[in-house]
C-alpha cells in the first residue's frame, strides 16, 4: 500500500531524510518512531505529496508521489502534527469545506459528515465555531477533515502530542478502529508506550536514516520492550 | 471565504469604512471647510498699524470698515501676530499723509502669518482695502488735473467663470473621491488576502488544505476569487455609499454635487475598481504566499500600502485636460485618473483602455508570481 524507495530530502545542504526504504502492508498500523527532528513529519510529508522526494520512489496504492500526486492525495486521509482549523467556521462547516475539497459529492456530503460526527463522538460540537472546542474535540474535528472522503490510507502526525488521557485514548481507539475497518496506517509518535500498543511494524528513525525496522511483535521477543530496542538502536548510532 | 466574511477586521476594511468614510468625506470634509472658511471671513480681524498717528484718516478708514479694527499693541509686531494677539499688521510711513499730498509714492509693508488662515484672510483684506485705497487717490489726483481717471484703464478685463458654483464643487470632489475610493479597495483586499495565504501558514491549515484532492493550481485560483469577491463586496458598499451620499447632497437646496454619478458613470467606475481590485488581491497574495507570519506580510504590504496612496494622491499633481498617454499606464495612479475623468464626465475611451490593459497585464504577471509560490515548496514553507 505505502512503499518509500531510497528516499531523500535535502533542505539546501540539510539532508532531514536519508535514503530510506519503508514498506507498509495494506490493514498495517506501522509505526515511525524517532526523537523529535528526527524526520519522521518529513517523511510523512512526502508520503502526502505536500514535499516531492529530493531522491527516490513513493508510491501509496500503486500510485506515484511525483507522478500521480493527485491521485495520491485522494487515496490518503492525512493529520498533521498541528491541529489547524478555522476558528470561525464550525466543525460541520470545517468538515464540509474539506469534503469538498476532496471531491465529495454535494447531495451526499451532508450524510458523510452526519457519520463521521457519530463515529468520532462530535454530534453535540458539530455546530460550534471550532475557536470554541476544547483541544481534544479540534483533534477529533482535524481527524474528522482528515478522513472524510473515506481514503484507504491514513496518515498520522503524533496524533496525541498535547492532549489529555482521555482524549488520547479516544484517539487511540479510533485508529485502532481504522485498522479494524481495513485502513492502512503510517503513523508517528515519540510515545513508546501508544507505539507499542496500536503498531504492527515500527521503523525507528534518527538523523533521518531507519535505524531499525521490525515487528513489535519480534522486537518484544527480543528486547523484551520497544523502549529497550529504542534506546539501543539511538545509543549505538551515536557511539 | 464564508471564514473571511466573519473576520471583524475584514469586515471593518471592507464594509464599515466604505459605510462611513464615504459620506464623510463626500459632503462633511467639504461642509466643514466651506463653513470655516465663511466664517472667518465674516469675523473682523484685529490689525495693528506702525506710525498710526502720522494718518489719522488712513487710520479712521480701516477702522471704518467692518471687517479690519485697528488696535494697539504693546509688543513687536511680528510676535503679537505669532501669539494670536493681531491677525496682521501695516507698517506706513512717519509722513505718510505729507507724501500722499505732495503726490510721491508710499511704501506700505504688510506683516501677516502665511501659515494662519485668520492672518491669510486679514491679509487678504488689507489688500483689497489698499487697492481701493490707491486708486481713489489716483482717481482724485487725476480730477484735480481735469482728467478723466478712465485713461488709465484702456482695457477693462473681465473674467467669466462659466462653472457653477456646483461644478466647481463637484470639480473638488472628483479630486477627493479617486484616491479614496482606491485606498479603500487596497485596504479591503489586502487583509483578505493576508487572512487566505500568510493565515493558513499562521493557522496550521496550509497543510491540510495541501493534501486534499484539489490541486495548488485550483487552490490558489479559489483563494484569489475569494479575495476579489471579499473586494468586490466593499467596491459594492463603497458605490452604495457614494450614491447615498451624492443623492442625499442633491436634495439639499443650499448645496449639489453636480458630480456625475449615474447608472452609466456607476458602473464604468465600478468595473475600473473591480480590475484594481484583481490587481491588489494578485499583489497581496504573491507577497503574503512567500512571508512566513503575519508580521512578515504586513513588513511587505505595509511599503506596498504607503506607494498605493502615493500613486492615489499622484493624480493631484495632474490634470486631466493635458496629463497624456504616459500616467495611464502606471498601476493605481491610472485608475484614479479614469475614476476622475468620469466623474466630471470628461472620459477619454483611449484613457480607459490603456488602464483596463495594463492593469489586467500586472495582474496575470502577479496571478502568475502567486502560483509559482504556492508550487515551490522552498518558498512556501520557507525555514
Amino acid at each position: 500500500m505505502i512503499s518509500i524507495q531510497n528516499v531523500s530530502k535535502r533542505f539546501g545542504k540539510f539532508k532531514a531524510v536519508d535514503n530510506i526504504n519503508i514498506e507498509v502492508e495494506k490493514g498495517e498500523i506501522f509505526g515511525l518512531l524517532g526523537l523529535n527532528g528526527a524526520g519522521k513529519t518529513t517523511t510523512q510529508r512526502m508520503v502526502s505529496t505536500v514535499f516531492q522526494p529530493s531522491e527516490g520512489n513513493i508510491t501509496v496504492n500503486g500510485f506515484n508521489s511525483k507522478s500521480d500526486s493527485s491521485e495520491v492525495r485522494r487515496n490518503i486521509g492525512f493529520l498533521p502534527t498541528e491541529v489547524g482549523l478555522y476558528d470561525r467556521l464550525t466543525a460541520r462547516e470545517v468538515i464540509k469545506y474539506f469534503g469538498i475539497l476532496n471531491d465529495i459529492d454535494e447531495n451526499r456530503i451532508n450524510d458523510k459528515i452526519d457519520e463521521v460526527l457519530e463515529k468520532l463522538s462530535l454530534v453535540e460540537y458539530a455546530n460550534k465555531r471550532c475557536g470554541k472546542l476544547s483541544r481534544g474535540n479540534k483533534q477529533k474535528v482535524a481527524i474528522a477533515r482528515a478522513i472524510i472522503h473515506e481514503p484507504p490510507v491514513f496518515i498520522f502526525d503524533e496524533p496525541t502530542s498535547g492532549l489529555d488521557v482521555i482524549s488520547s485514548r479516544a484517539v487511540l481507539d479510533f485508529v485502532k478502529q481504522c485498522k479494524d475497518d481495513g485502513r492502512t496506517i503510517l503513523y508517528s509518535s515519540h510515545s513508546m508506550y501508544e507505539t507499542e500498543e496500536i503498531c504492527d511494524k515500527i521503523a525507528v528513525i534518527h538523523d533521518g536514516k531507519i535505524l531499525m525496522t521490525d515487528s513489535i511483535e519480534h522486537i518484544q521477543k527480543e528486547h523484551g520492550s520497544l523502549e529497550k530496542a529504542f534506546i539501543a538502536a539511538v545509543k549505538g548510532e551515536r557511539s | 471565504m464564508q471564514d473571511i466574511l466573519r473576520d471583524r477586521r475584514t469586515l471593518f476594511a471592507t464594509v464599515i469604512i466604505p459605510i462611513l468614510l464615504i459620506p464623510l468625506m463626500t459632503f462633511g470634509i467639504p461642509l466643514l471647510f466651506s463653513s470655516t472658511e465663511q466664517q472667518i471671513v465674516e469675523q473682523t480681524q484685529y490689525i495693528a498699524i506702525i506710525n498710526y498717528e502720522s494718518s489719522e484718516e488712513f487710520t479712521k478708514l480701516i477702522d471704518g470698515s467692518r471687517s479690519l479694527r485697528v488696535v494697539a499693541i504693546d509688543k513687536p509686531i511680528d510676535e503679537a501676530i505669532r501669539n494670536g494677539t493681531i491677525a496682521a499688521g501695516i507698517e506706513i510711513p512717519k509722513d505718510f499723509d505729507n507724501r500722499i499730498l505732495n503726490e510721491q509714492n508710499v511704501n506700505i509693508t504688510i506683516y501677516y502669518d502665511a501659515s494662519s488662515r485668520t492672518s491669510n484672510v486679514a491679509y487678504s483684506k488689507i489688500m483689497q482695502f489698499l487697492s481701493m485705497y490707491s486708486k481713489n487717490t489716483v482717481d482724485e489726483r487725476l480730477a484735480n488735473r481735469e482728467i478723466d481717471p478712465q485713461i488709465l484703464s484702456p482695457i477693462q478685463v473681465y473674467a467669466s467663470d462659466v462653472a457653477t458654483e456646483d461644478e466647481v464643487s463637484g470639480y473638488l470632489l472628483s479630486l477627493i473621491l479617486p484616491p479614496l475610493l482606491a485606498i479603500i479597495v487596497a485596504t479591503g483586499g489586502m487583509n483578505a488576502s493576508i487572512d487566505l495565504t500568510v493565515g493558513e501558514k499562521e493557522r496550521h491549515t496550509l497543510e491540510a488544505l495541501l493534501v486534499t484532492s484539489t490541486n495548488r493550481r485550483d487552490l490558489i485560483t479559489g483563494k484569489f476569487l475569494a479575495v476579489f469577491s471579499t473586494t468586490l463586496v466593499s467596491i459594492g458598499f463603497i458605490m452604495l455609499s457614494l450614491s447615498g451620499s451624492v443623492g442625499y447632497l442633491s436634495t439639499l437646496a443650499v448645496q449639489q454635487m453636480p458630480i456625475f454619478l449615474t447608472l452609466q458613470t456607476s458602473i464604468i467606475v465600478f468595473v475600473i475598481l473591480s480590475l484594481m481590485a484583481i490587481m491588489i488581491a494578485s499583489l497581496g497574495m504573491a507577497l503574503a504566499s512567500f512571508a512566513k507570519s503575519f508580521k512578515e506580510a504586513n513588513n511587505y504590504l505595509t511599503p506596498m500600502l504607503f506607494l498605493i496612496v502615493i500613486l492615489s494622491f499622484g493624480s493631484y499633481g495632474l490634470s486631466i485636460e493635458d496629463v497624456g498617454l504616459i500616467p495611464f499606464l502606471v498601476p493605481i495612479l491610472n485608475v484614479t485618473l479614469v475614476i476622475q475623468e468620469v466623474l466630471v464626465n470628461n472620459l477619454n475611451i483611449l484613457h480607459l483602455v490603456l488602464t483596463v490593459t495594463s492593469t489586467l497585464v500586472i495582474s496575470i504577471i502577479l496571478i502568475s508570481i502567486a502560483s509559482w509560490i504556492f508550487h515551490k515548496e522552498s518558498l512556501l514553507f520557507r525555514a
